[in-house]
């Protein structure tokens, strides 16, 4: 049996240094895998390799079966969420899903309906004719999927979405993205440094460190059985200190209120 | 994966092959010129000693005196409460608009043997020489040294001089400790600048040097007069140098400069002493640069001042049959054809350094940049040795040509500046998407820096329009530009022809100008006629479309839209027609999207409920339950107002929560979009503490009390014209109450007659939500602010910075459980 999506050796150097060592997984569909891991343990490069921005030294990566290992980004059937979404400041909403569609044989001639369908589904309905800038953040990010959502990918990878904002509007992010992949049923490969959003939002997370795969695997598994000590301290523990922390407030809490 | 578009490797070669033959091979000429002459007879020379020598003094003495006065004046612009600053502004830049030889001519003008003022006053003293030399630098200069100076402080972080005042540091400490450092290197780079500008130029010695000759115009001399091509491009390597240093100098400042992106404005204080001098200042500088211009249209018209002072066209038809027309035919096709071409290509040869990047890029840079190191008139030589005989000699597209490249470095750098801050994700998303970078250029970021890109083209016009130097071996009668007839009319003395072709050239660039800040205003409104963010509809129209969207799937008719406003069919018909008109609703009465986007101002965007009390009335029930989650028949009170706002579709719900806080998140089975906020302080504080912590999120929401049973969901509606407070009409109450004026509230009381019942919903449009950010924090931090009720806040204490209706309703329609009693009496099974 095939999987959706399988990834086989991938491996990249730059110059002398060996960045991304022969990695290999594979992806469900329908599945929501985060590739969990500190600075430099070559989370981005993959990413990069995978939506095909720069090529691999070898290895292949195979979607449906198919080996778009050497295909150009836009024939992946890949769709890509930056940071910073970068949104076409100077377009509406409207004309930013659309813009992208105007490049597509297939979806030239229907682009502005598909662009109004897709972003009624995500609830900007009413926003079309706006500024990017008259939206907020969250509203922006919506964009940014509806965006690739349009182009109808097979697997939406998400850039470290939720980096640049703070605490609050995070959990609400997380919350709609997750809303998003519930209602496209979509494929979702998400790339972050911080435990908590890997542990609460995915289906597996893939813990990475210095080009190759610690462990991959759901998130209890991980947690209760660690497979290695990098595993263990850079994700069980962390996640440990954090969850004794809270003990401690609630205990101090609940003593101070009698 | 392809490798680079084959498009790509094709303009980067012609813009390499651009740079060669532009740049690279002329300076070479010169070179090799200079190899092949004598240079140490040239240097031994006494006369090129003095020559040196002169230009050393007048330079450094004129460049101080510049950089002082124009620091001063950028001070005094941005540090002060100057008054007119945006016209001062203009006419302290206004003399870039002339060329050099017209400001050594309006010296000529004003204090020459027959000048304006040596008549006035009676002056006794000789402008030509090094006095002339100076004050013609000064004020050729001036404007330059301004603009650098006026960038500089308006991009200090200012969060330092914040600190120091809050620490009591003394303005003057602040001067010498905080300024001074600052300052020192961009003073510099601004000195060598200034420096190299004056070093370089020959048109105000020409008209004022008399017998103090300087380097440009001894290079001037020895190229136009002797044609000895070698002397001249020794003494051209010589002007180099400065260019050379100045160019180095501002390299090594850049990488060290700090540019801050949080940049703290400067807060001005007041200072009426500082104000008064700086207004005489600005007032006597603004006159001195002004007098010359103002001379000259004066002058063009007077038939021979001072003997006859009379109206006379002579000297502007002598102009014109000497061939102005041509001329001014050419000047401006030159400057046009400079402006266009090169800003294409400045701006493309920034998107290739700033966005693709690469080694081969630094190239590319470095040559941009380095055209600001070589002179004009070593320019201007390079070009006659490496093009003479060549088919691009003696034609306007020469002088297109070295125009663009002498003025190449500060339209390239300012793309490059504005390409380098968009999304550096742009070229990946183009990837993803397929689209070509080409798209990209042309949709994304050119629209995006538009304003910049007019501003190469300024900047490209107007120096093309006012250059002698680049141009001046390159002219000839067939194809020279205005400017360049300057120096014909000098040796002919017709300083009144000289005055009118200065006036001429300052038009042609005042109106380029004007018309480039016409397309800016333009652009910007064309910008922001997409907003949405006009409240422009009247109460009816509102009141209509409103009902129409309620009404939208069920049928209407006019009648019943007449009964639900309370007006005539008639009344309905006409406002329906209007509608119509405007564009809001189609032919079959339904709301088209134009309507939507009208409506969309008065949309209710967000719900704040405040449920962070203790109620204490309600115990013992209380002591386990907060009371918004108390149950009334089965149904928390907190559900009626959530099912009601989520019945209208309202995205944001925001509680303020505090009891037992915890026990709210059993909400969020049934309601996953609610977001908490916790307030600290419920046990101490009255509710306005509740709305301290939520003060930020009442733009278009309502704020709503959380033990309200709404048994009337209507009352909660999608959109609200205005800022209102729910009431009940009655006769007599001893609870919270309003007095009101044409449905306007007047008065908050505490029980009260012919008032209108207060319930604790209330709604607030943007502007009012946005007061209340500021005058909630300021009444909660007042003496007992503490102790206040929220709604005292906009009702009582900031009263006359709202104007709130009155939104009528019925005892039935809301229940407020205040008691225990009041609970057993609406629900039994207490």
């Amino acid at each position: 049996m095939g999987h959706f999506m399988e990834v086989s050796h991938l491996h990249k150097i730059y110059g002398d240094k060996v960045v991304l060592n022969k990695v290999d997984f594979t992806l469900e569909e329908g599945e929501f895998l985060s590739v969990l891991g500190p600075s430099g343990c070559g989370k981005t490069t993959l990413l990069k390799l995978l939506i095909g921005i720069e090529q691999q030294t070898s290895g292949t990566i195979k979607l449906n079966g198919e080996d778009i290992s050497k295909l150009d980004s836009s024939k992946r059937h890949m769709g890509i969420v930056f940071q910073n979404y970068a949104l076409f400041p100077n377009m509406t909403v409207l004309q930013n899903v659309e813009y992208a569609l105007k490049f597509q044989d297939q979806y030239k001639k229907e682009a502005k309906k598909i662009a109004l369908q897709v972003l009624e589904q995500v609830g900007l309905k009413e926003h079309i004719n706006k500024r990017i800038d008259q939206l907020s953040g969250g509203q922006q990010q919506r964009i940014a999927i509806a965006r690739t959502l349009a182009l109808k990918p097979a697997v939406i990878l998400f850039d470290e979405p939720l980096s640049a904002l703070d605490a609050a509007n995070r959990l609400t992010m997380r919350k709609e993205i997750k809303q998003i992949q519930k209602q496209y049923n979509s494929t979702i490969i998400y790339i972050t440094h911080d435990q908590e959003e890997a542990f609460t939002m995915s289906d597996r997370i893939m813990v990475m460190s210095e080009g190759h795969i610690e462990q991959i695997d759901t998130p209890i598994n991980i947690y209760n059985h660690p497979q290695n000590d990098f595993v263990k301290e850079f994700v069980v523990d962390h996640l440990q200190t954090k969850l004794n922390d809270l003990k401690k407030c609630m205990v101090s809490i609940d003593e101070n209120e009698i | 994966m392809k490798t680079k578009s084959r498009g790509h490797q094709l303009i980067k070669i012609l813009l390499l092959a651009f740079f060669i033959v532009s740049i690279i091979l002329p300076l070479f000429s010169i070179f090799i010129k200079v190899a092949e002459t004598n240079i140490v007879d040239i240097f031994k020379s006494p006369q090129f000693l003095t020559v040196i020598k002169n230009s050393l003094i007048s330079t450094t003495l004129a460049a101080f005196i510049s950089v002082a006065l124009a620091g001063m004046a950028a001070w005094f612009l941005l540090r002060s409460n100057l008054k007119f600053k945006k016209i001062l502004l203009i006419l302290f830049t206004m003399p870039m608009l002339i060329p050099s030889i017209s400001h050594g001519t309006g010296l000529v003008v004003l204090l020459g043997a027959n000048g304006v003022l040596t008549n006035l006053f009676n002056l006794n003293f000789n402008i030509y020489g090094l006095t002339g030399i100076v004050l013609g630098s000064l004020l050729y200069s001036f404007p330059v040294a301004l603009l650098m100076f006026y960038d500089v402080f308006k991009y200090e972080d200012c969060s330092v001089y914040t600190s120091a005042n809050v620490l009591g540091i003394p303005k003057y400490s602040q001067f010498l400790k905080i300024t001074l450092p600052y300052l020192r290197k961009p003073l510099i780079s601004i000195f060598f600048a200034v420096f190299t500008l004056i070093f370089t130029d020959y048109g105000v010695p020409l008209m004022v040097g008399g017998k103090f000759m300087t380097l440009p115009l001894y290079m001037y001399n020895e190229v136009i007069g002797l044609l000895d091509f070698g002397k001249g491009a020794v003494i051209g390597l010589v002007l180099i140098v400065p260019a050379f240093v100045a160019f180095i100098l501002d390299l090594l400042n850049k990488d060290n400069a700090a540019m801050s992106f949080v940049n703290a404005e400067y807060i001005i204080a007041k200072n009426k002493v500082r104000d008064v001098i700086a207004s005489i200042y600005s007032f006597i500088l603004s006159l001195g640069l002004m007098l010359p211009i103002l001379t000259f249209a004066f002058l063009m018209f007077i038939k021979k001042y001072p003997i006859m002072i009379e109206f006379s066209m002579t000297h502007i038809t002598r102009a014109m049959d000497m061939g102005l027309n041509k001329y001014l035919v050419n000047s401006i096709i030159i400057a046009i054809f400079t402006a266009l071409v090169g800003t294409t290509i400045a701006y493309i040869t920034a998107y290739y350094t700033s966005r693709v990047g690469g080694k081969q890029m630094r190239f590319y840079h470095l040559i941009s940049m380095v055209t600001l190191a070589i002179p004009g008139i070593v320019l201007g030589l390079s070009y006659v040795l490496f093009f003479k005989g060549s088919f691009i000699y003696g034609t306007l597209a020469i002088l297109i040509l070295v125009n663009i490249i002498h003025f190449f470095s500060s339209p390239y750098l300012m793309a490059y500046n504005a390409l380098g801050k968009l999304n550096p994700n742009y070229e990946n998303v183009a990837k993803t998407l397929g689209i070509k970078n080409i798209h990209l250029i042309k949709d994304v970021f050119v629209p995006q820096t538009l304003s910049t890109i007019l501003e190469m083209f300024t900047y490209f016009f107007v120096n093309a329009m006012v250059t002698i130097s680049a141009v001046s071996f390159l002219s000839s009668l067939s194809n020279q530009p205005l400017a360049m007839m300057i120096p014909n009319l000098e040796s002919m003395m017709l300083i009144e022809s000289i005055s009118f072709v200065s006036i001429v050239i300052l038009v042609v660039n005042l109106l380029m100008k004007m018309l480039i800040y016409v397309i800016k205003v333009g652009l910007a409104h064309l910008k922001r006629k997409g907003d949405v963010y006009e409240m422009n509809l009247n109460r009816k129209e509102f009141d209509i479309l409103t009902l129409l969207d309620k009404e939208k799937d069920g049928n209407f008719t006019q009648r019943k839209l007449a009964e639900k406003c309370n007006v005539s069919v008639g009344t309905i018909n006409a406002a329906l027609g209007t509608l119509n008109e405007k564009g809001y609703l189609d032919d079959q009465n339904h709301i088209t999207d134009k309507g939507y986007e009208a409506l969309e101002p008065y949309r209710v965007k967000r719900v704040v409920i405040i449920a962070a009390g203790f109620g204490s009335r309600l115990v013992p029930l209380t002591i386990n339950t907060p009371k918004p989650l108390v149950r009334v028949n089965g149904v928390r009170i907190i559900d009626t107002i959530l099912d009601a706002v989520t019945a209208v579709g309202i995205e944001e719900i925001v509680i303020v929560r505090g009891y037992l806080k915890e026990q709210f998140d059993q909400l969020l089975y049934k309601y996953p979009q609610i977001k908490f906020i916790d307030n600290p302080y419920y046990n101490e504080a009255n509710n306005i503490s509740s709305a301290m912590c939520a003060r930020h999120l009442l733009q278009n929401a309502y704020v709503l009390e959380a033990d309200l049973v709404v048994y009337n969901p209507d009352l909660i509606t999608k959109y609200q014209y205005t800022s209102n407070y729910l009431g009940v009409k009655t006769d007599l109450t001893d609870d919270w109450c309003f007095q009101t004026k044409n449905n306007i509230i007047t008065k908050l009381l505490v029980g009260g007659r012919n008032v209108y019942h207060m319930y604790g919903i209330s709604y607030w449009n943007e502007q009012d939500g946005e007061k209340l950010a500021e005058d909630i924090k300021n009444t909660y931090e007042l003496p007992g602010g503490k102790e206040r009720y929220w709604d005292q806040v906009a009702l009582e204490y900031c009263k006359d910075h709202y104007k709130i209706e009155v939104r009528e309703c019925s005892f039935d329609d809301i229940i407020e459980i205040d008691s225990y009693a009041d609970l057993k009496k609406i629900d039994p099974h207490y």
